[in-house]
């Protein structure tokens, strides 16, 4: 069953691409966040639906799209520069083979990043992004929420429609997704115009917003709690009253204590110290190996050169646990081949110093805009810019949000946000270009239509 | 179930979402109210 509403759905969105080749491109988002090729059982599973629709995306804007709106921005060619950079360091891998199957995938995200902001160039077609990314993720998100409500979940136990550790389907990951996506969801439903604000669009955000916030407890991601922790704090240049708001928040929090799953409360007290903890202490463990790894290897070692990686880790003594007695006293083990768990790390590991440059370039340079487009718009009276600076703004939230995360979870290349990133270039690209087309206005119309001399303005910002 | 009704919940949004968008002029050429209203001037100037 579930495979023919997926297969007549993916079907129903192709077909009403070639009305309006945009739409490819949403089809290709849908795609790359749901993976319904997974979730069907043998309809669309062997069809390489990805591809098709990647293809069809690009060759609708070749074919059809109108060019003359497209910016190309700073950031793409950083994103350029990532590109290349990856390319040659997979070349170079110490491990070819693994290198080569993650680079199969990192390209593709890195080369739809660069493209998407080429079709933003209308108002539109960002919302309808938006809404795209947050259904998309929301499907995960609310499938998990209600599980987490009926008592379900456990790390590494709560199953998010599809059993496999692919994409956004992983806890950690969804954890960090789930909270970054919540101030896009706050701004949709005050702007969105596919559905307008009304109390069933309300009461939908609200929901969607809580089963986010149960993503976390669901899957007893530590990251989550961090995540939420970091939301909680962001929100505090929103709100007017912030010492209501903190009390509220506080309380809530202390409130939400005695419904928390027991093995919830115990995962996240080991927060507090991680010498304690076996996942923790390796983890540390790992990123001195990175350290130590980039200063003989200072151009990485290509994708997945955490495989060599051998760690020895000193954990502390715990209080005494009649189930696990062995482990009160100081214990030290070694392990080998464990991943980064930390995006930093992934991209000074693989990548090198050029490498995390270039990604920390990338992520900083698009914190800076967000902030300078919210600033420039938060005071803009005209109507039709009243959305700028709110989505300049939850960008920017969930961005940080997702580097906050990122220093818990190996996310250096993960797709869903390269597609918010291509979403703050898509909007920086067309504010720039509205402004520049509103310095453009004719001051003097001669009589009989011709329009003689120009004088051209300088381009206006906001409210001026 | 829960997966079933995640799936058809958010799958019927996005479904008339995207039907709302094939009717939406705006999505593919984008006309402020400012551009709306200096081509009402230019053809009143013409006229």
């Amino acid at each position: 069953m579930r495979d023919l509403y997926l297969v007549a759905f993916l079907l129903a969105f192709i077909g009403i691409g070639f009305r309006k080749p945009f739409l490819f491109v949403l089809c290709f988002c849908y795609i790359d966040i749901v993976a319904p090729q997974k979730l069907s059982y043998f309809l669309i599973n062997q069809i390489p639906v990805s591809q098709i629709l990647f293809l069809l995306a690009i060759a609708g804007w070749f074919a059809v799209d109108n060019k003359v709106d497209s910016r190309f921005s700073g950031r793409q060619f950083i994103l350029l520069l990532l590109l290349g950079y990856c390319g040659l360091t997979t070349m170079q891998a110490d491990f070819p083979i693994q290198a080569q199957e993650k680079w199969s995938w990192v390209w593709k995200a890195l080369i739809w990043a660069i493209f998407l902001p080429l079709v933003l160039r209308t108002k539109l077609r960002m919302e309808a992004l938006v809404l795209i990314l947050l259904l998309s993720a929301g499907s995960i998100a609310i499938s998990g929420g209600i599980k987490t409500l009926a008592g379900g979940g456990g790390y590494g136990s709560l199953q998010l429609l599809l059993d496999e550790n692919y994409g956004l389907y992983e806890g950690s990951i969804m954890s960090t997704v789930a909270i970054a996506i919540i101030p896009l969801v706050l701004w949709y439903r005050k702007h969105g115009t596919i559905f307008p604000p009304e109390w069933r669009v309300t009461l939908f955000c609200f929901a969607l917003v809580f089963a986010c916030l149960l993503i976390p407890i669901g899957t007893q991601a530590r990251t989550g709690l961090v995540c939420i922790a970091v939301l909680a704090l962001l929100m505090l240049r929103e709100v007017k009253h912030r010492m209501l708001y903190l009390a509220a928040a506080g309380m809530l929090a202390v409130a939400s204590i005695p419904f928390l799953p027991q093995e919830f409360t115990e995962r996240m007290s080991t927060i507090r110290d991680h010498r304690s903890d076996e996942s923790a202490s390796t983890r540390v463990a790992v990123w001195k190996w990175t350290w130590e790894f980039a200063k003989d290897n200072p151009f990485g070692g290509g994708f997945d050169s955490y495989r060599q990686n051998e760690v020895r880790v000193e954990m502390s003594a715990t209080k005494f646990d009649p189930d696990r007695p062995d482990q009160t006293a100081p214990t030290t083990y070694t392990d080998n081949a464990r991943a980064f768990h930390n995006s930093y790390f992934e991209m000074l590991g693989e990548q090198g110093y050029p490498g995390l440059a270039l990604w920390l370039l990338l992520h900083i340079s698009g914190l800076v805009q967000m902030e300078r487009l919210y600033r420039r718009y938060i005071k803009t009276r005209r109507a039709e810019e009243q959305w700028i600076a709110p989505l300049a703004r939850s960008l920017q939230h969930g961005h940080i949000i997702y580097l906050v995360g990122s220093m818990f979870v190996g996310i250096a290349f993960q797709p869903f946000i390269y597609m918010m990133l291509a979403l703050q270039i898509g909007l920086g690209t067309y504010v720039r270009r509205r402004e520049r087309e509103a310095g453009w206005r004719p001051l003097i119309a001669q009589p009989g239509g011709s329009h003689g001399a120009f004088a051209q303005r300088p381009a206006q910002g906001a409210g001026a | 179930m829960v997966d079933h009704f995640a799936i058809i919940l958010t799958h019927g949004l996005m479904a008339l979402g995207l039907l709302r968008l094939l009717y939406r002029d705006d999505l593919d050429h984008e006309v402020s109210p400012r551009q709306r209203w200096q081509q009402h001037q230019d053809d009143n100037a013409d006229a």
